[in-house]
């Protein structure tokens, strides 16, 4: 099994992820950096104030008269007077030693002093660690002295607390501090994603808006980087519709210079010279082949077209003008019961071609009334062409969804009208359904997908 | 009654012609839009046959042409482009019927007729005047229920008279509808027809507006 990727899926993801890992780093980074500068900082408050202690005991502290360790002035200043405190102080002469009072005549365990360059040089006390009896780890500074005549270790020590007491207290605002910092960087990230990325998703947006046939081309670009790719998206969107186009054309002239001739050799076909009516039929075959063949050409071009929106009343209206015209003679009622606003992802032609082959076909068989229902039904348009005709037989209601297939003779017609609906429909992910009208006559449902746009 | 024949094809313009002739139309042919447009819009017809693809000027220009141009003549289109997004173009444009080819040229007199006889304001295809019956769909006259014979020229004059019953048709338009735009016309010969034509219906089934034209009157009887 394939580990679950974590990789963001959007742009906008990506950026934020990275921008959350660089500021996380950073933060990191940062507090490490200001801890240990903290650290110092206190570190050498700490030394400056042993240092001075040290410096004050070395200039106090003589020999008496019995030749005894003695401080001419007392040095137990506070902190060096809290008991037990961990601020000690001692001067040690190898027989003996001087101690504060806060040791309570304790000893302080330390290390012999490092010797190095530096502390010889300057008499600098050097810094170490170290320990009262156990009680705990103490920090300390010590200072070798020759004070008459004699070697005296001075050293003075803070608890290990003194040291990081501070630093943690800064700490504690430190922390929020850079979550704080942290979190008005993502925000900043987030800003910048939504108002840097924002051309992107406008021209995502219009590209949906051209599937969906709102618009015909994406807008001008006004981004420098994007604006090639707006420049050839439009460009091959006009390709696209000229080549179209010109297939259309070259259809519709190869249709007229086929058609023509036909049309010329039926008339000039008569009784005398086909008695038979054989030459005749030859001539509709060759009609019906291009029939077939233009037909076929449509359902590929109805494929490649980009997904159109068709305002299905309109198109209803422009129909019945028609189709009235057309049978004007039949005198026939023509109610229609329409969703206004109601919108197909139908190319127009391609609906007229459905719509009018059914109107058309529901015309030439009425007796006294047409009527036309289309509603909306969840994502598909239903549209609904009844007659008051004869009707179609139930075993024969699949047939005549077939190519070729004429129910009547008699009525004029190709006999591909409903099998080029049905096939359209076909292709737009739609469907042809006839039933018999629990009346008379005959009922096609066409269902075919609503626009996106469609509101209702 | 006049026709206009607007299309490209010779042969099927001829033939068309031929058939058009035999069933007492005037036919004129137009073989390009802008001759098309021209005829349409300087000379009377009573009826137009378009085609879509034309030189020069393509056929629903021509329709919309004729439009502007206030002639609301009756216009069947008779095309190869049979989709109904063609038909539905042409309809827009002002066309009144439409024939797709190849086509039955029975179909094609039927609907010329019947557009002539709507174009006239007459809804039921029988046009009765006194004892005298039009069938405009089948461009037949009957006198007292018997079968009328007449030549061609008196039935163009006839079925012009009979579709504008009651109404004075002026003589010049008489004769532009009967005879073709290249045919010579002796100025005496529509008299001579109604005359003829006064005599097979009776003396005053046909009345003389003095300078103005003539008109049928329902007074026909054998």
């Amino acid at each position: 099994m394939k580990a679950p990727s974590v990789k963001p899926r959007s742009i906008a993801g990506r950026l934020l992820m990275f921008s959350g890992i660089f500021v996380t780093l950073a933060l990191v980074v940062a507090a490490i950096v200001l801890w240990l500068a903290l650290k110092t900082v206190v570190r050498e408050q700490v030394d400056q104030r042993l240092d001075i202690q040290i410096g004050a005991l070395a200039g106090a502290v003589t020999h008496d008269a019995g030749g005894r360790l003695a401080l001419s002035a007392p040095l137990d200043a506070p902190p060096f007077d809290r008991l037990s405190s961990g601020w000690y102080w001692q001067i040690d002469d190898g027989q003996q030693r001087l101690t504060s009072r806060s040791l309570m005549n304790g000893t302080i365990d330390a290390p012999p002093p490092r010797q190095d360059l530096r502390h010889v040089l300057m008499g600098m006390p050097t810094s170490g660690m170290g320990g009262d009896r156990g009680r705990g780890p103490l920090y300390l500074r010590q200072a070798i002295r020759s004070i008459d005549g004699m070697t005296l270790t001075i050293t003075a020590t803070a608890p290990m607390i003194a040291l990081v007491g501070p630093a943690l207290r800064a700490l504690f605002w430190l922390v929020p501090c850079m979550l704080l910092l942290g979190l008005v960087l993502m925000a900043g990230t987030l800003w910048q994603i939504r108002f840097g990325l924002r051309p992107l998703i406008s021209m995502a947006a219009n590209i949906d808006a051209i599937n969906r046939g709102e618009r015909g081309r994406l807008p001008d670009e006004a981004t420098v980087e994007l604006a090639p790719l707006s420049l050839k998206t439009n460009a091959l969107l006009e390709a696209n519709e000229e080549r179209l186009a010109a297939t259309r054309m070259q259809f519709a002239n190869l249709a007229h210079g086929l058609k023509t001739p036909v049309a010329s050799l039926l008339l000039a076909l008569d009784e005398q010279n086909d008695p038979k009516g054989a030459l005749r039929g030859l001539a509709a075959r060759i009609d019906n082949r291009i029939k077939h063949h233009l037909a076929a050409a449509r359902r590929v071009m109805a494929s490649s077209d980009n997904v159109a929106s068709t305002d299905v009343a309109a198109a209803i209206t422009d129909l019945h003008r028609a189709i009235g015209q057309i049978h004007a003679e039949r005198k026939l009622a023509f109610d229609t019961d329409i969703s206004e606003s109601l919108r197909v992802a139908c190319d127009e032609s391609d609906v007229e071609e459905m719509l009018g082959n059914l109107i058309d076909n529901a015309f030439k068989w009425a007796s006294a009334r047409v009527i036309v229902r289309a509603r909306r039904d969840g994502p598909i348009a239903r549209i609904t062409i009844e007659d008051d005709g004869p009707g179609i037989p139930p075993d024969r209601l699949a047939a005549v969804l077939l190519p070729g297939v004429r129910e009547d003779e008699h009525v004029p017609g190709n006999g591909f009208g409903l099998s080029i609906v049905n096939e359209l429909a076909g292709l737009y992910g739609g469907s042809l359904v006839l039933e018999a009208n629990e009346a008379a006559g005959l009922r096609c449902v066409l269902c075919l997908p609503v626009a996106v746009g469609s509101r209702l | 009654m006049r026709v206009l024949l607007v299309e490209d094809d010779e042969d099927l313009s001829g033939r068309i012609a031929a058939v058009l002739r035999s069933e007492n139309f005037v036919v004129d042919i137009a073989r390009n839009g802008e001759d098309a447009l021209h005829a349409g819009l300087t000379e009377l017809f009573d009826v137009a046959i378009l085609d879509l693809g034309l030189p020069k000027i393509d056929g629903v220009s021509v329709l919309k042409g004729w439009r502007e141009g206030d002639r609301n003549l009756p216009v069947l289109v008779l095309t190869a482009r049979d989709g109904w997004p063609d038909k539905v173009s042409s309809f827009k444009a002002g066309a009144d019927d439409f024939l797709a080819k190849p086509f039955k040229v029975e179909e094609l007199v039927l609907r010329l007729r019947a557009l002539v006889r709507r174009a006239s304001g007459h809804a039921a295809s029988r046009l009765v005047c006194g004892a005298l019956v039009f069938d405009a769909q089948l461009g037949t006259f009957e006198l007292d229920g018997l079968p009328l014979k007449l030549t061609a020229l008196e039935w163009r004059v006839l079925s012009c008279l009979m579709l504008r019953k009651g109404m004075i048709v002026d003589r010049r338009e008489l004769t532009e509808r009967v005879y073709d735009g290249d045919a010579e016309v002796d100025s005496n010969s529509i008299e001579v027809i109604i005359a003829r034509l006064r005599k097979k219906l009776g003396a005053n089934s046909i009345e003389t507006v003095r300078g103005r034209g003539y008109m049928l009157t329902s007074a026909a009887a054998s």
